[in-house]
């Protein structure tokens, strides 16, 4: 079921939401969080009946392992926390492996010794990355001593709850759990009711409006092998890197709305990336949620920057590829992983060097250079992120540096006739002319000038104009132009037919 | 209980107010408002929409290829109104000739109309295929006495043909001859007056309804993963319906075929680039056997797609809005009128037909 399609908005939502609140309102708390668990799992059924008991086999076996882990911690039980720990990463990497990786691994090893080897075509079960890394985090941080949890519905909630279950944001159990313990997380707010609503309409609008709009753009330059300019492969490229900003960004938005209209917080996983400066910045505005887990689960474990510069930097580059594996399981993600890898050891390395010389750079020119900078190398790293295969990456990188040409599309011959001396109209074989310019040029001034979503709400909710209206029955009022304005953009939605959120490949 | 129902009507009247607001804003836009269609008097093709009604059109969310215009007298599209016996070139089509999302200057009726002395009429109604098109050669012929006769060909057209379709004649070819069905669509009358007068325009409603294809239904709650609005099946057009198509079009205008110029569209992607070719609706046996038949008994044949290709070749320009509406843009317009002005003057086949005038 996709957050914008009718099922959802029309049926699912409002079921959940008054069950939820209908329950909490006769004080069983915890029959609410059970509610909220048993429609999660409806949620995730409603794909495939099948994986759900995949779903709950993980969530039991992860469970009872966080529970001996805990027990082996205080010095009870007949094993040591350490290898309980082992054994447990161990069968969720294992699940993953085959999940996700058996037949990437045996496609590698067919092609690379020629065995011939048979595909299992296992059917990738949706969120299973993201279930996985959850409840990952969840055993080392039992393992840790940070948390321990001894109610199966609030954990079953934690790892289930819908707005999340199947692109994220990864969670960490201690930022949860204490929120599900909360008397005012089951007492209706219109405060965060209507807040959440406004930030579930201000995704979709992302999702339905700029990432399914500049979509069509990207298939030509990606998918059909065309022979391309660098003007087409650059036009497909940017407006690649725009669809994935906004479906991601847009699915995250809807996440963290949705989980506010039940008074439960998610983190942030997007704080406008194109804007970063550097590799480092971006990373911190990229799938933060991901980027944390990365960091705290992986590069550290690894040793982190704890053993000298060079060990440092193979580790970034380690976490790097994995991460980059995490997505897909395909050498384009690999390589699209090494790409931001190398990128990060050689952010490192130039603050590293900046800071010995004392060099502070150019003030805002450098600013605006190096941010022009990062994003171009993010869209080259895009490339391998969306190509089918190697094959077709290179043949769109070769187009961007310009080795087939700069051809520009033959309509502009006439209104640019002055500099057609100089310029090759020969024709694009993607580029759409101006409409893709438009396309792209008013979503990248969307995504370099404009506030984004957590920027807007924080602005919203602090004006007097928002705490008016929630004190008063202007709140209803706006709730209803609100419930409006998602109608509409489902009803628009329909007309584009069905589109997916690209992260649930991953 | 009383603040409950409180509630409810301060969120009913917020969602009535964004709905207004938006009426007032889609107002001011040129959304795709449909021709009020002509009244219910008999299966007339000649007059598909209300005679002298403004129309607006544009396509998709986001207002794609805006247009506007009134309709003449005879409800089509041309901006001016058609004569009876007026002897015309007429153009006969679906939504190629009708053209909405192109300025009327542009196309290929006005382009044929400024090459030739005589008048030249565009019939063209969204959604025809070749057994409408035999029977508004017929109807044509009774009302104007064309003396020549331009029929856009696209694909698809011999595959609907065989389809019930609302408002067209679907054609059933056995041993007894041919049946030509026609399936009626009798609008409620008040309706009708009601969605005419400006009082029941609902520029939302016409947004929702023709710009986002949008039905009620859809909002019913699908018990299944829901899939892509699936195309309508269509039946393979056997090579029956194409020759019975040849052998009606003369008779049915009662013009020799020399005066009827067949134009064949052609899939343009896949000339802009073979991996964009697209399956084809009807099957490249039944175009194949069309041009071959056709020019066999003496049609004036245009196939499109040497055309296309050799013009694409030497500007490299598409001739559609390409990539989101197939339908030709101003260029494809010029081109076939282009290679049907050759095709004609070639064996002098316009004076013989009267287009240089009587």
């Amino acid at each position: 079921m996709l957050f914008t399609s009718f099922d959802f908005l029309l049926y699912f939502l409002p079921l959940c939401l008054c069950g939820y609140y209908l329950i909490a309102a006769g004080g069983w708390r915890r029959a609410a969080a059970a509610w909220l668990a048993l429609m999660s799992l409806a949620f995730y059924g409603w794909w495939s009946p099948a994986y759900t008991i995949l779903l709950l086999a993980s969530i039991g076996f992860n469970y009872a392992g966080g529970l001996l882990i805990a027990r082996a911690r205080r010095g009870q039980g007949r094993f040591k926390a350490r290898p309980l720990l082992v054994a447990a990463v161990a069968v969720n990497l294992t699940a993953l492996a085959y999940f996700k990786y058996a037949d990437f691994f045996i496609d590698s090893l067919d092609r690379a010794f020629g065995l011939e080897v048979g595909l299992l075509h296992v059917v990738l079960p949706l969120g299973i990355s993201f279930f996985t890394f959850t409840q990952i985090a969840f055993l080392v941080d039992t393992y840790a001593g940070k948390v321990s949890e001894a109610r199966f519905v609030h954990y079953l909630l934690f790892v289930t709850y819908f707005p999340h279950l199947i692109a994220g944001p990864v969670l960490h159990h201690a930022e949860m759990m204490p929120q599900f313990e909360r008397e005012s997380t089951y007492r209706f707010q219109l405060d965060n009711f209507l807040a959440g609503a406004l930030l579930l309409l201000i995704g979709l609008a992302k999702k339905i409006l700029f990432a399914d709009g500049i979509q069509p753009f990207v298939a030509p330059v990606f998918d059909h092998g065309l022979p391309l300019s660098g003007i087409d492969a650059w036009g497909g490229v940017l407006a690649y890197a725009l669809q994935l900003y906004f479906d991601f960004s847009g699915y995250s938005d809807m996440a963290i709305g949705l989980a506010w209209m039940f008074n439960v917080n998610l983190p942030l996983n997007f704080n406008s990336p194109y804007k970063a400066v550097n590799i480092v910045d971006f990373w911190r505005r990229w799938h933060m949620t991901l980027s944390r887990f990365l960091r705290d689960y992986l590069y550290i474990a690894l040793g982190g920057n704890r053993l000298g510069f060079l060990r440092r930097y193979v580790n970034l580059f380690l976490t790097m590829v994995l991460g980059g594996l995490w997505h897909g399981a395909g050498w384009t993600f690999v390589i699209w992983g090494a790409l931001h890898g190398a990128y990060l050891i050689v952010n490192h390395a130039w603050q590293a060097l900046c800071h010995r010389i004392g060099w502070t750079g150019l003030g805002w020119p450098g600013r605006v250079l190096s941010t022009l900078l990062t994003f171009a190398c993010v869209n080259v790293a895009w490339v391998f992120f969306r190509a089918h295969d190697l094959n077709a990456a290179l043949h769109v990188l070769s187009a961007m540096s310009g080795a087939q040409g700069w051809a520009l599309p033959a309509e502009w011959r006439e209104p640019l006739a002055a500099v057609s001396g100089c310029c090759d109209f020969r024709g694009t074989a993607a580029f759409d002319g101006l409409r893709q310019l438009c396309w792209i040029g008013g979503l990248l001034a969307l995504v370099w000038f404009a506030p984004n979503s957590q920027q807007l709400m924080a602005a919203l909710r602090a004006s007097a104009v928002w705490q008016r209206t929630v004190a008063g029955g202007q709140a209803w009022i706006a709730t209803g132009t609100v419930a409006a304005a998602i109608l509409l953009l489902a009803i628009l939605n329909a007309s584009l037919g069905v589109s997916e959120f690209i992260y649930f490949n991953f | 209980m009383r603040a409950f129902l409180r509630n409810c009507l301060l969120f009913g009247l917020g969602f009535v107010a964004f709905l207004l607001a938006c009426e007032l804003v889609l107002r001011l836009l040129p959304i795709n408002e449909p021709i009020v269609p002509a009244q219910a008097s008999g299966p007339s093709l000649l007059v598909p929409n209300a005679p002298h009604v403004d129309y607006q059109y544009s396509a998709r969310w986001f207002l794609l290829n805006a247009q506007a215009g009134r309709t003449n007298n005879y409800g089509q599209i041309d901006g001016f109104d058609f004569r009876p016996d007026s002897r015309p070139l007429i153009v006969v089509g679906d939504s190629y000739i009708e053209s909405l999302m192109n300025p009327e200057a542009v196309r290929l009726q006005s382009q044929l109309a400024a090459a030739y002395k005589v008048p030249v009429y565009g019939l063209g109604v969204s959604g025809l295929s070749a057994s409408d098109y035999v029977v508004m050669a017929r109807q044509a012929r009774e009302e104007f006495r064309p003396r020549a006769a331009v029929f856009a060909i696209i694909d698809g057209d011999f595959s609907e043909s065989l389809q019930l379709q609302a408002r067209r004649y679907r054609l059933r070819l056995d041993a007894a001859g041919e049946h030509l069905d026609y399936t009626a669509l009798n609008p409620n009358p008040w309706m009708q007056k009601l969605r005419a007068s400006s009082l029941g325009k609902v520029a939302l409603l016409d947004y929702l309804q023709y710009n986002l294809a949008f039905t009620p239904s859809e909002l019913l709650p699908k018990l299944r993963t829901p899939t892509p609005r699936a195309k309508d099946a269509r039946a393979a057009a056997p090579l029956a319906v194409v020759d019975w198509f040849l052998d009606e079009l003369p008779k049915s205008l009662g013009i020799a075929p020399a005066c009827i110029s067949l134009a064949v569209d052609a899939d343009r992607y896949a000339i802009y680039d073979a991996k964009l070719a697209q399956p084809p609706k009807d099957a490249p046996e039944v175009r194949r056997h069309l041009i071959e038949a056709a020019r066999a008994k003496g049609f004036n044949v245009v196939d499109l797609a040497p055309v296309f290709r050799s013009a694409y070749a030497r500007d490299g320009l598409k001739f559609d809005h390409w990539p989101l509406d197939r339908h030709w843009n101003a260029l494809g317009h010029r081109t076939v009128a282009q290679a049907i002005e050759q095709a004609w003057s070639a064996h002098g086949a316009a004076a013989a037909c009267g287009l240089e005038g009587d």
